[in-house]
């Protein structure tokens, strides 16, 4: 019980620690004007484009990739924000579980990007007036808080890759613009190259897009199960692989002496 | 002889770096070329030397951030190679200067966090925080947002996060550094009374007299290498016989403090400039000869104070490592 508490108060403390974010004023502009804008930009492309067939699924998966912000960006200041701070290796030198430490600062993460997703939903609907079965909205949450963990699992892993490179903001934004491009969310993912359709099955947040879609547009659970079962295994796996990636950083900044790398 | 809590044994470290994108030029600098030492319980140690020493080398090895090349080191009978998960929570470290802290959190809540990490029972955090807060002199700030403190508030609330484990060994790399002279002494009392305590502690520092003052025993450190550990009286003890002639000069050249340096009977010349004059120590054991052999190379006008002192501790040091030292 004791370790549970301590896995959220960590929770909470380092995502007022680390997420630069937090002040009203800034919040307002980039953790909901900035992705409002970008919903309302892609909502007006989709209508022009389809002539508003399919729009409420449409704005839905919109609303769903708004997590980006804390899935990349948000996962991203889980490392960079410790090292620029200069208490990542304070942090790494205590003897704390890292696995137990990481998995819980990324749960507010988690947590945020659900809020960003269901605040742009709400945008997408009073603004277009669409109707959305009031049955769909809960396999909908659950479809979102599944994807945005996988996301954000994919976001750590990028996020490891800072304890090798200095260029942070070259990793995050190519994954946030390979997000955009490979979920399908304003396209059928039958339009892209082959590989780029092969490459978006182990990408998250696809399999999240394309089931919202279907219960938004056509009511359609028959794939729920399946997709959202890969989808949380996706999501294990980046957050294993991203776990084992911090320990061989750990242990290769302890060989060569580069966890405080500027 | 009291117990032994640190021993380093022929410790070498080497950093390798590559440095071009296309043609990669390998470049290794030897950081410590097989250093030994040992820290007894309840002892305050000083590591001394210029930049660049491995001094920072050091007490990463010690708390378990870095590996060796070869030697060996044990703290507290444990190997921080391949026991470092079982040394971490008996040991912590407090770097200098304004970083290593949450600053958008406040004091309280910063030590919280660690207390976390370092798996403080809750019911004894609250008790803990405040006891270290109030050793500080934080309590009345405590929830303040840490980015509101001053640079010796910050550096008073690292050292309060370095004690939130009850550390039986503290590591402290440069402490003072960048502090007024009002917070750097606040600081040396802090660590005095943790002394008191029974914390054993281990610091590095360029200020001779922070170390003459704390430290029971020094070790300086040159390119990598011991050069001598003894106690700061025993130190000043080599210079027996020996005198500082301080000359305040309000005109001097480079020229001319190189002349200084070749009068008979000087053994060292150190000299630092303000804004209005220059401080020149030379060391030797015959200051009647040589001062005035001072005053027929130095325009008599030019000297605003002349007096022969009792060497310090860096005055050693200037001897042993050269004239770096601050």
């Amino acid at each position: 019980m004791a370790a549970l508490q301590r896995f959220f108060r960590h929770s909470v403390l380092s995502y007022k620690a680390l997420f630069g974010w937090l002040e009203p004023k800034v919040y307002l502009f980039v953790m909901v004007l900035n992705p409002l804008s970008q919903l309302l930009f892609f909502a007006v492309l989709v209508n022009y484009v389809y002539g508003g067939e399919g729009l409420a699924g449409y704005i839905a998966a919109n609303a769903l990739l708004l997590c980006v912000m804390n899935s990349v960006f948000g996962m991203m200041s889980v490392i960079t924000s410790d090292r620029g701070m200069g208490t990542l290796q304070l942090v790494m030198s205590t003897p704390s579980n890292k696995a137990s430490l990481f998995i819980s600062r990324s749960l507010a993460h988690v947590v945020n990007g659900a809020f960003t997703a269901v605040l742009g939903l709400a945008f997408g609907i009073l603004l277009f007036g669409l109707s959305i079965p009031f049955d769909a909205f809960l396999s909908l949450f659950v479809i979102w808080l599944v994807s945005i963990f996988s996301a954000c699992g994919l976001g750590l892993i990028i996020a490891t890759f800072c304890l090798w490179s200095p260029s942070m903001h070259l990793w995050s934004n190519l994954l946030a613009s390979l997000l955009l491009l490979l979920s399908g969310a304003n396209y059928p993912l039958s339009v892209m190259p082959a590989w780029l359709e092969q490459l978006a099955v182990f990408i998250p947040l696809t399999r999240g897009v394309r089931l919202t879609k279907d219960i938004v547009n056509n009511g359609d659970y028959s794939q729920m199960t399946t997709l959202l079962s890969q989808e949380l295994l996706l999501g294990c796996v980046f957050f294993i692989i991203s776990l084992l990636l911090i320990v061989y950083a750990e242990y290769l900044a302890r060989v060569k002496g580069t966890m405080d790398l500027e | 002889m009291s117990e032994t809590v640190i021993t380093v044994s022929n410790v070498k470290r080497v950093y390798k770096t590559e440095v071009g994108m296309f043609k990669k030029t390998k470049k290794e600098v030897e950081a410590l070329k097989g250093i030994s030492f040992s820290i007894h319980k309840g002892e305050i140690f000083g590591l001394l030397g210029p930049n660049g020493a491995g001094k920072t080398t050091m007490i990463k090895l010690l708390t378990t951030m870095l590996i060796p090349d070869s030697g060996t080191i044990s703290i507290l009978g444990m190997d921080p190679v391949t026991q470092h998960m079982k040394v971490r929570p008996h040991i912590n470290f407090i770097l200098g200067g304004e970083r290593n802290l949450y600053w958008r959190l406040s004091a309280y809540d910063n030590l919280a966090y660690f207390a976390d990490l370092y798996k403080v029972p809750r019911q004894e955090q609250k008790n803990r925080i405040l006891e270290l807060l109030e050793l500080v002199g934080l309590a009345d700030v405590a929830h303040q947002r840490v980015e509101t403190f001053s640079k010796g508030m910050k550096q008073r609330l690292q050292i309060a996060r370095g004690l939130i484990n009850r550390p039986y060994i503290l590591f402290l790399d440069e402490p003072s550094i960048g502090l007024d002279p009002v917070s750097a002494r606040k600081l040396r009392d802090i660590l005095l009374k943790l002394n008191e305590q029974g914390t054993t502690i281990l610091l590095t520092t360029h200020y001779m007299y922070e170390a003459d003052e704390l430290c029971d025993r020094i070790a300086f450190i040159d390119k990598g290498e011991l050069i001598t550990v003894d106690t700061p009286e025993n130190m000043k003890r080599q210079t027996a016989g020996v005198s500082i002639i301080e000359c305040k000069l309000t005109d001097v050249s480079a020229s001319m403090i190189e002349e200084l340096s070749r009068l008979p009977h000087v053994r060292h010349v150190k000299h630092e400039q303000d804004e209005i004059m220059t401080t020149v120590r030379l060391q030797t054991e015959m200051p009647q000869a040589v001062i005035p052999e001072i005053y027929k190379l130095v325009d008599e006008m030019s000297i605003s104070d002349l007096a022969i002192m009792q060497p310090t501790l860096e005055d050693v040091y200037v001897q042993l490592v050269g004239g770096d030292a601050q």
